[in-house]
């Protein structure tokens, strides 16, 4: 791969990347950690990588390193029995954006309780999750992403869903809709 | 929450998705129209739907840029290179050839340049030397009067027996008149 398609994949996708990452993770230098290593994989593995499946690769690639920096960030975190403790602060800060200047990410209300729950979902639910609705991608190709079949697909994403919704209705009823019996 | 209910809340997630068939989405629909709850419970999911779709995309930041560029060495002071630099053989390689340049003219300098060590001196002071002549000679005089004084049967045997260069050297050190046949 040489440097202008490098390049050239850079620009389309880096955006798509460090937003996915954020969403993942919730921590934006995690996601600037995070987008840095799956284009420098990339560039890496440029000559394996065909430039019309680039976004597919990519998209695995950064599926497969927020779970490595969640595991991190979680060992991490629990190395210590004071961050256990303070695990739920972070994770509140983390969300708050105003908290962080550079910040330009404005999200409602429910987006904002919509993620906190979705760091309570399995990895791979989150991130179909992000995938099909965020990122608007057909569950056909999601499975080709994550290397699961469509079916697996369909069934976590509803999963997923179903998960969401059960936890914002009880934390959050008044955002999502009055709860049905 | 009746049996019908339940049946198509089931088939929410394929009405949401649009992949129910015409049939059953007909169903769904019929129901929907009638079930008040089940609406409620439509538009729940739909928002939550919109909510995740409607995230905004995050521009990455430019020095997360830079930082990528730098990593992989494309960065702006390597693409403002002249471009026949493009066309240089094995550029790449340019670092492992420098060095195992630098190897070969080290190793060739260092075959060169070593000095040589100096062939082995005996270490005889020339006082030593002339003390072993003497003594030699000194034999050679003694081994040559033995023989003389022990007639000629013993010179016989005695010089087939010694090796020639002793016999010579004997005969050297023998008086004129009284000399031996080697």
């Amino acid at each position: 791969m040489n440097q202008a398609v490098f390049q050239n994949l850079l620009r389309k996708h880096q955006d798509r990347v460090f937003s996915h990452a954020y969403y993942f993770l919730r921590n934006r230098e995690d996601a600037e950690d995070v987008a840095q290593e799956v284009f420098v994989k990339l560039w890496n593995h440029g000559n394996s990588v065909d430039e019309n499946k680039a976004h597919a690769w990519l998209m695995r690639v950064t599926h497969n390193q927020c779970i490595d920096c969640y595991r991190r960030r979680i060992r991490i975190r629990y190395s210590g029995d004071a961050a256990v403790d303070g695990f739920h602060e972070t994770s509140a800060a983390r969300l708050d954006t105003s908290a962080d200047p550079e910040s330009e990410i404005e999200l409602s209300e429910t987006q904002q309780a919509l993620l906190e729950a979705m760091e309570r979902l399995p990895t791979t639910t989150r991130s179909l999750l992000l995938m099909h609705y965020f990122e608007d991608l057909p569950l056909e190709r999601i499975g080709e992403i994550m290397g699961m079949s469509t079916n697996a697909v369909k069934v976590a994403i509803h999963r997923g869903r179903k998960s969401l919704k059960g936890m914002l209705e009880k934390q959050h009823s008044d955002l999502i809709g009055e709860r049905i019996s | 929450m009746n049996t019908l209910c339940g049946q198509m809340r089931n088939r929410l997630d394929g009405w949401l998705d649009g992949t129910l068939g015409k049939p059953e989405a007909d169903r769904v629909r019929e129901h929907l129209a009638s079930c008040k709850a089940c609406r409620k419970r439509l538009e729940g999911e739909r928002r939550l739907i919109r909510e995740l779709s409607d995230l905004p995309q995050l521009r990455c930041p430019g020095r997360v840029t830079d930082s990528i560029l730098e990593r992989v060495g494309a960065g702006k002071k390597k693409s403002a290179s002249p471009a026949w630099r493009e066309w240089i053989p094995g550029r790449r390689f340019w670092k492992p050839a420098l060095a195992f340049g630098l190897i070969t003219v080290l190793a060739l300098v260092w075959k060169f340049n070593v000095p040589k060590t100096p062939k082995k001196q005996i270490p005889y002071s020339p006082e030593e030397i002339g003390q072993a002549v003497d003594a030699v000679k000194w034999s050679m005089a003694f081994s040559a009067q033995t023989i003389r004084k022990s007639g000629a049967q013993a010179i016989g045997v005695l010089s087939d027996r010694l090796p020639k260069t002793i016999r010579r050297s004997v005969r050297m050190a023998l008086p004129a008149d009284g000399g031996i046949e080697p």
